[in-house]
């Protein structure tokens, strides 16, 4: 018997650290468990959600945004502990939409399509269902150093430099102007992965078609507009995210040699004026200008859906209905952040009435609202993420000369192959 | 009186299962079960969101046959041996040079606690932090490595818009590099693993082997070669395998290293990182990474008894006989 309790404490010893069990069901409705990698959620559901509706409880859980995926799949897939609304990431929003483990929000969509911009919507729907939708939107666009501008160009006002850089070709002709005003010692860009995004959204077709890899025209442009930039010493050799391409905001990019390098500009969507430049560079702040650049694109996001299994479903739809087209939430979500909405009615309610004194008193908010009309979001797919990361080998290979184009090509679609099976 | 004898015997007995007991369960659990249900996962198609969830069927031999076909997993095996050779063979020779140094009674070096404590503390520092500090180290085109050389005026030539530049150098883009820069880091933190295990061995030399030799006349170098490296044969063979064993599974470092794939083009991915590529980026193919590890583990068996066949001490077998 001694024996039998020792080996029993031993065992639950043991077995004291697994998980507990499910509850035995969810609180009736009323009851909603919201996961998130960001509080940008939490503050939206503190501040106006539960005190406009006080009949629901919120259980909010965060989780960083390279463990989000870790932490949700499993529970997804098996249903047990799954929470009821979650945000999803641009980045892997696809992956979660195209899985057929959401719940299907078609019928809000349709009720709310009038008055929502178009391209969140694309992106969150999958063989004609709705999976998810977006309260904002993140066109991307192209913002320059007035002081570069006047120096090099002769003027800084938008309009004037936006005809500077209209398409593709007038972008590479102003860089080579502004390498020989400067003497080598501008950049128009300071990495050549700012034009990816901007490639990815001049797309015509997305990157599988029919179960099969597609290279669209547009990538191939890309392979050579980075090998263009880099041949003609066009952009500033940082990679993005690093520390260069944070030195070249404040304008303390230098090269090897130790001389300085100035950078015109930096391709950005709506979030990395407040969360990029205005961070990283708060002493420049009214020497930059925005303008919508050589193509429209966009970049980045956050979705909001449901799990398929959810025992609350109507306040769940309910929530989604309200943190993504509500018009009085959203009109003063944008008021207090900044944060562009996809809301059409708003955006256009709101336009006129911003000033940013970062970018020197100009409204950037009417200039997104333009550009945000402009995107195409059926391009995106789940699959997005790991063939561009395959692609951005290839692209670097061909640019620093270690391969030709079409030896990084043939290589490429060779990996795409072996790991992705298209 | 016998019965009784065999009655406490079986009592000891018992007592000895329930102590192994605790280590059972978690080896069967943690351990025994894992690799049973990956070796499961390898014949079928799991794959995607549900595929650990029950959702696959099972498809027979059809991963191993792609796995043998598949050129990326050969390349991958051959990028794991080349990093781990260029690691092994000046980790083995420095660290016996300096376990000898440290261990040699007649040098009497000052100070080798403090040596041991400072050559093996690369060891005690997190793959993680080390795969950062070396990609910081080696940045491109401004990094203390750079910079250095650029004191002394060594710049490598690159052709741009077809005029020859001289441009700081892209350690991360060139394959010798990339791969030395990683059996160095491998080397810089198991050097001292080895000289503390090597150090063991040679402790445990009988001293009086080395006191008939002096009194033969032989010089150090003469008890080194014949002496202490044969003795520590069975420790060198087991640092062998162990450190073979290891270098098989690298990942930490390949994979922090540059872009989590084994860039520049693909000839830093060990295995172990195309195993976690196929399993949890892109698609999840977990079957597939469950066959890789499969095949990695047949590897690994095969290379290991072939080194306990081939380097075993064959004396004692005969002394038997």
């Amino acid at each position: 018997m001694k024996k039998f309790l020792i080996v029993l404490a031993a065992a639950v010893v043991l077995f004291s650290g697994c998980a507990k069990k499910e509850e035995a069901a969810k609180a009736a409705s009323g009851k909603l468990v919201i996961w998130s990698f960001t509080d940008e959620l939490k503050t939206m559901v503190d501040k106006y959600y539960v005190p406009s509706h006080p009949g629901v409880t919120v259980e909010y859980s965060l989780t960083p945004t390279d463990q989000f995926p870790n932490k949700l799949d499993p529970v997804l897939a098996s249903g047990q502990g799954a929470p009821d609304v979650f945000a999803l990431e641009a980045a892997f929003v696809r992956k979660y939409v195209e899985s057929g483990l959401l719940l299907d929000l078609t019928d809000i969509a349709n009720e709310v399509k009038g008055k929502c911009l178009a391209y969140p919507m694309e992106v969150g729907t999958f063989n004609g269902k709705v999976y998810g939708l977006s309260w904002q939107a993140c066109p991307g666009a192209m913002f320059y150093r007035r002081s570069l501008a006047k120096k090099y160009l002769g003027t800084d006002d938008p309009a004037a430099v936006q005809k500077y850089v209209a398409n593709l070709d007038k972008f590479v002709e102003t860089a080579g102007v502004l390498k020989d005003k400067s003497k080598g010692k501008c950049v128009i860009v300071s990495s050549t992965g700012d034009m990816n995004n901007v490639f990815l959204g001049a797309r015509k077709n997305p990157w599988v078609v029919g179960g099969k890899l597609n290279i669209d025209p547009a990538m191939l442009s890309y392979m050579d507009m980075s090998k263009l930039l880099k041949e003609k010493g066009y952009e500033g050799r940082a990679g993005q995210w690093s520390e260069g391409w944070f030195a070249g905001m404040k304008g303390s990019l230098k090269d090897e040699k130790g001389n300085d390098v100035e950078v015109f500009s930096y391709l950005l969507p709506t979030w990395g004026l407040h969360y990029v430049l205005k961070t990283n560079a708060p002493d420049t702040s009214g020497d930059w200008a925005m303008v919508p650049g050589p193509a429209p694109y966009r970049w980045g996001g956050t979705w909001v859906g449901a799990y398929k299994g959810t025992k609350n479903v109507a306040a769940a739809k309910d929530f989604i209905k309200y943190v993504t087209s509500d018009d009085g939430f959203l009109e003063a979500w944008a008021k207090d952040t900044g944060d562009v909405v996809s809301n059409v009615n708003v955006m256009n309610k709101i336009k006129d009435s911003y000033s940013e004194p970062f970018l020197g008193g100009q409204n950037h908010y009417a200039a997104f609202v333009e550009m945000a009309k402009s995107v195409d979001g059926k391009l995106t797919q789940g699959t997005d993420q790991a063939v561009e990361g395959l692609f951005g080998e290839a692209v670097t290979a061909y640019m620093m000369g270690e391969k030709s184009r079409d030896q990084a090509i043939e290589d490429f679609k060779s990996q795409v192959s072996a790991q992705l099976g298209l | 009186m016998s019965q009784k004898k065999i009655g406490n015997e079986t009592r000891v007995n018992r007592w000895g299962y329930f102590f192994v007991l605790p280590f059972v369960i978690v080896y069967f659990l943690f351990n025994l079960y894992p690799t049973l249900y990956t070796l499961m996962l390898a014949f079928t198609n799991s794959k995607g969101f549900s595929g650990l969830s029950g959702n696959y069927v099972f498809v027979g031999m059809k991963n191993f046959s792609k796995l043998v076909q598949d050129q990326y997993f050969w390349g991958a095996l051959s990028n794991t041996f080349v990093m781990w050779g260029w690691n092994f063979a000046p980790q083995l020779g420095i660290a016996l040079l300096l376990s000898i140094w440290l261990s040699d009674i007649r040098l009497k070096l000052k100070g080798q606690g403090f040596f041991r404590a400072v050559i093996y503390m690369p060891n005690l520092l997190t793959a993680a932090s080390v795969a950062l500090l070396y990609r910081s180290l080696f940045g491109y085109p401004i990094g203390p490595v750079n910079q250095f050389l650029q004191s002394l005026d060594i710049y490598d030539i690159v052709e741009r818009d077809g005029k020859a530049i001289r441009e700081a150098f892209n350690f991360f883009r060139d394959v010798s590099m990339s791969r030395g820069i990683v059996a160095f880091i491998q080397w810089w933190m198991w050097y001292g693993h080895t000289v503390i295990m090597l150090m063991a061995g040679i402790t445990s030399i009988s001293s009086s082997l080395y006191e008939s030799a002096v009194v033969d006349g032989a010089n150090s170098r003469q008890t080194t070669w014949y002496i202490t490296l044969p003795m520590l044969r069975p420790m060198m063979l087991y640092i062998l395998v162990t450190n073979m064993i290891g270098g098989m599974q690298m990942l930490e470092i390949p994979f922090l290293l540059t872009d989590m794939r084994g860039a520049p083009d693909f000839k830093i991915r060990t295995t172990n990182v195309y195993i976690y590529n196929m399993a949890f980026q892109g698609v999840n193919d977990y079957a597939y990474a469950a066959a890789i590890s499969i095949g990695v583990f047949i590897v690994t068996i095969i290379l290991a008894l072939s080194i306990f066949f081939f380097l075993q001490d064959r004396s004692e077998l005969k002394k038997r006989v």
